[in-house]
């Protein structure tokens, strides 16, 4: 089975809050902040590894970014995928959903062919969970999103897909496009000899050129959507601090929610 | 200085870590000056009222915990007094807690080594009971950087200690202020130990005080020495199959490629107490080791070199900040998940904290596995320091008669321990709780020699009281 993962490079959630925005490209600052594999992408990970064990196969996974997402990509070869592919160029920056759906899409049709394509929900930085159905489109494939079971059997996926209060069995022909939650799988820690292969392994990257792409239709140029304003917003104030003996602490704060109506 | 007279006030000073009960005392003082603890101190010798100094109460032999008398928390001596970062020293109050100085350091890209894994204990009751973190096994334990501490005895003297400056005559005796103290005639076995007084023939003042948990004086500031930070680690846990952890230790002690900052052991109950945590651990394994070791490449090499000839099911490696703090609570929940067992089950345990020198590890740990073919119905767990020969072994006796049965066993271990020319307590200090396996270890008299020198030093007999020894036999 021929296994494709998408996965993002996003800043590590512990430093999320160091992120800063730059209100004139109206995107984020990104410099010296540590990143991760976007989670959601890494249960995408591990469910494409079980799926190789269970009946054998490939899995290559496949990141659009900037050059440093390689350590994300060394992550995954750690993880044990078999191969990992960086589509990086400065046309592709700046790209919507739709400008990295199609990338990633025409990234795919290079590769040729393939059974499933695997990611997360969504991202954690921008929260879209926008690119997978995307992608879907682009390459004209059914799709399953938030998938917390899959099963595969000759050329059918199943897949549990979670509601609000339930969730659907959903069936699918193969090819595929199937996004999943966190709920599917614990990943995998990487092993020595994973890390140590990762270390070794190349990473192939593909820029524009390699991708025979229409660059009307990616980067900012092909993004349908324009972000007009961002900006942190402000901090709420307040707040009080009452200290002293423990007895007038607790005397006085209680005369406070008193006050205050709270109790 | 604040006063409190509370009981609500006061009770959270009446236990620590351990399971220490009865703890009681009329009066806490919250002194923020040296000045203050001088105050507190002449106030208790003058009418002999017993002065347990508390800090950070993270200690697990019941150390800080008064039975009677006052209690001084050096909490308010919070100040980092600087960090010289061209010489890499630090100097501290005692009451800095020990997460607020790494904070600290972290930008200035030092590192002070011996940080106990509980890091809210105070850098004062690190140095008290010499506790030693998880990194002891590459750098060594707390004394090996401590370069200076201030300390106010009994008898209203601040005396100001630098290490190098003050050794024991070759007849074996310690000056301090204008008294001569005669030193103990045991001698500290040289590996990790946290029992009793240290003592060596021309031994350094300093050693005198570090580890005698509260009972010689008030240790007020503290003058570290630091090492260049290293790049953040990564962890690797190793799952093997059969048991053939001592063999491979050999090796990984043997390689000149490697230098991991720890080596903690793991054995099946071990495993099986963290499969809640990590559903993950393979079915099959026996026993895991955990490392630490900054990453490259040969290293890596290395690694695998090493385990090449090993029943090795899985290894797990950190590659990121969220993984890494995942797999080092592999290390931390075990501690916690067992006391919440003992907790649940409604008993105390039975510890053994026992290190011996590299070349009687072997004997010990075979002795270990013996209790256990010998005793199939007592529940163990087995886990801990295993680089530094240190392994923590707990014993859950399920009924008084099982207790009775396990009491036994510990003092055949301890014996044994004693015997292989170990120690009682490598880590955790003797405080209210180990005071007969202390015997056990320096005999009746070395602890009558500890008991001679702490009248010396603190002849109001005032600080302290119960710990390392029973307060009744400073009454001989
Ligand atoms: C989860 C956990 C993990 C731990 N891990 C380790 C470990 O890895 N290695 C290890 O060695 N220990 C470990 N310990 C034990 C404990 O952390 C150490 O003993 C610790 O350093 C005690 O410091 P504290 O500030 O909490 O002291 P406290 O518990 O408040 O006091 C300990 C003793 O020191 C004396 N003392 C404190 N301050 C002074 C002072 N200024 N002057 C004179 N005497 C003083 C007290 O009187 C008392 O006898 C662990 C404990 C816990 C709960």
């Amino acid at each position: 089975m021929e296994i494709i993962v998408c996965i993002k490079q996003v800043p590590d959630t512990e430093e999320l809050h160091k992120v800063k925005i730059n209100s004139e490209t109206r995107t984020l600052i990104r410099e010296g902040i540590k990143n991760i594999i976007n989670p959601f992408d890494e249960n995408a990970i591990e469910e494409a590894l079980r799926l190789r064990e269970k009946i054998g196969g490939r899995v290559t996974v496949i990141s659009m970014g900037p050059p440093q997402a390689e350590t994300s990509l060394r992550k995954a070869l750690a993880m044990g995928v078999d191969r990992a592919i960086l589509l990086s160029d400065k046309s592709f920056a700046g790209s919507d959903t739709l400008a990295t759906s199609y990338t990633l899409a025409m990234a795919i049709k290079k590769l040729g062919k393939f059974d499933l394509i695997l990611s997360g929900k969504q991202a954690i930085d921008g929260d879209t969970a926008q690119v997978g159905p995307g992608l879907a489109e682009w390459l004209n494939l059914p799709q399953i999103t938030y998938a917390r079971k899959i099963e595969v059997n000759e050329k059918k996926i199943r897949a549990e897909r979670t509601l609000e209060d339930s969730f659907e069995l959903v069936e699918s022909p193969l090819p595929a496009l199937i996004t999943v939650t966190k709920e599917i799988n614990e990943p995998r820690y990487p092993s020595l000899k994973g890390v140590l292969r990762a270390r070794k392994e190349k990473i192939i990257i593909w820029t524009a050129k390699d991708l025979k792409i229409n660059e009307k239709r990616t980067g900012l140029e092909g993004s349908a959507t324009r972000v007009i304003k961002v900006f942190t917003p402000p901090s709420p104030s307040g707040g009080e601090i009452i200290s002293g003996e423990t007895s007038k602490v607790a005397e006085n704060l209680i005369k406070k929610l008193e006050e205050h109506r709270i109790i | 200085m604040i006063i409190k007279k509370n009981k609500d006030e006061i009770i959270s000073y009446l236990e620590d870590s351990s399971n220490v009960k009865g703890g009681k005392a009329e009066t806490l003082y919250v002194p923020e000056n040296e000045k203050e603890v001088l105050e507190a101190v002449k106030e208790c010798a003058s009418k002999r009222v017993p002065l347990t100094i508390s800090a950070g109460g993270t200690g697990t032999v019941g150390g800080r915990v008064p039975f009677g008398g006052r209690i001084l928390s050096v909490e308010g001596l919070n100040k980092i007094i600087c960090v010289d970062e061209k010489r890499k020293r630090a100097i501290l109050q005692s009451g800095v807690i020990i997460s607020d100085f790494l904070k600290i350091l972290e930008p200035k890209n030092l590192f002070y080594p011996p940080f106990p894994t509980e890091r809210t204990a105070f850098i004062g009751g690190n140095v008290a009971t010499n506790a030693s973190g998880e990194y002891s096994f590459r750098f060594g334990c707390t004394r090996k950087y401590i370069r200076r501490i201030k300390v106010i005895l009994s008898t209203g003297e601040l005396i100001e200690i630098e290490r190098g400056k003050y050794f024991a005559s070759k007849d074996g005796y310690l000056r301090i202020a204008e008294k001569k103290i005669k030193i103990p005639s045991y001698i500290s076995p040289p590996i990790k130990n946290s029992a009793g007084y240290f003592s060596h023939p021309e031994m350094d003042l300093i050693d005198l005080f570090i580890g005698s948990e509260g009972t010689l004086g008030v240790i007020t500031e503290v003058e570290v020495e630091l090492i260049p930070a290293f790049s953040s680690p990564f962890i690797m846990i190793i799952f093997l199959k059969e048991e053939k952890i001592l063999n491979l230790l050999g090796e990984i002690k043997e390689s000149k490629k490697i230098s991991p900052l720890c080596l903690e052991y793991f054995d099946k109950h071990s495993l099986e107490f963290l499969k809640e945590d990590f559903p993950d651990i393979p079915e099959g394994a026996r026993e895991a080791l955990y490392i630490e070791e900054e990453e490259s490449e040969d290293i890596l090499e290395e690694w695998v070199n090493l385990m090449e000839s090993y029943p090795v099911i899985d290894t797990w490696i950190s590659q990121d900040r969220a993984t890494y703090e995942r797999l080092i609570n592999f290390r931390h929940k075990l501690a916690e998940n067992i006391n919440n067992y003992f907790r649940k089950i409604k008993l105390t345990k039975v510890a053994l904290d026992i290190a011996v020198p590299e070349n009687s590890f072997r004997e010990l740990f075979n002795f270990y596995k013996n209790i256990r073919l010998n005793n199939p119905r007592i529940e163990t767990v087995l886990f801990g320091h295993i680089g530094e020969n240190h392994l923590h072994f707990n014993f859950f006796p399920r009924d008084e008669k099982e207790r009775e049965e396990v009491i036994k066993i510990y003092q055949e271990a301890i014996k044994k321990g004693v015997k292989l020319g170990g120690t009682i307590s490598a880590e955790h200090g003797v405080g209210k709780i180990k005071h007969k396996y202390l015997e056990m270890m320096y005999g009746k008299k070395g602890v009558m020699e500890m008991v001679r020198v702490k009248k010396e030093i603190d002849p109001f007999c005032i600080f302290g009281l119960d710990n390392i020894f029973s307060k009744s036999l400073l009454r001989s």
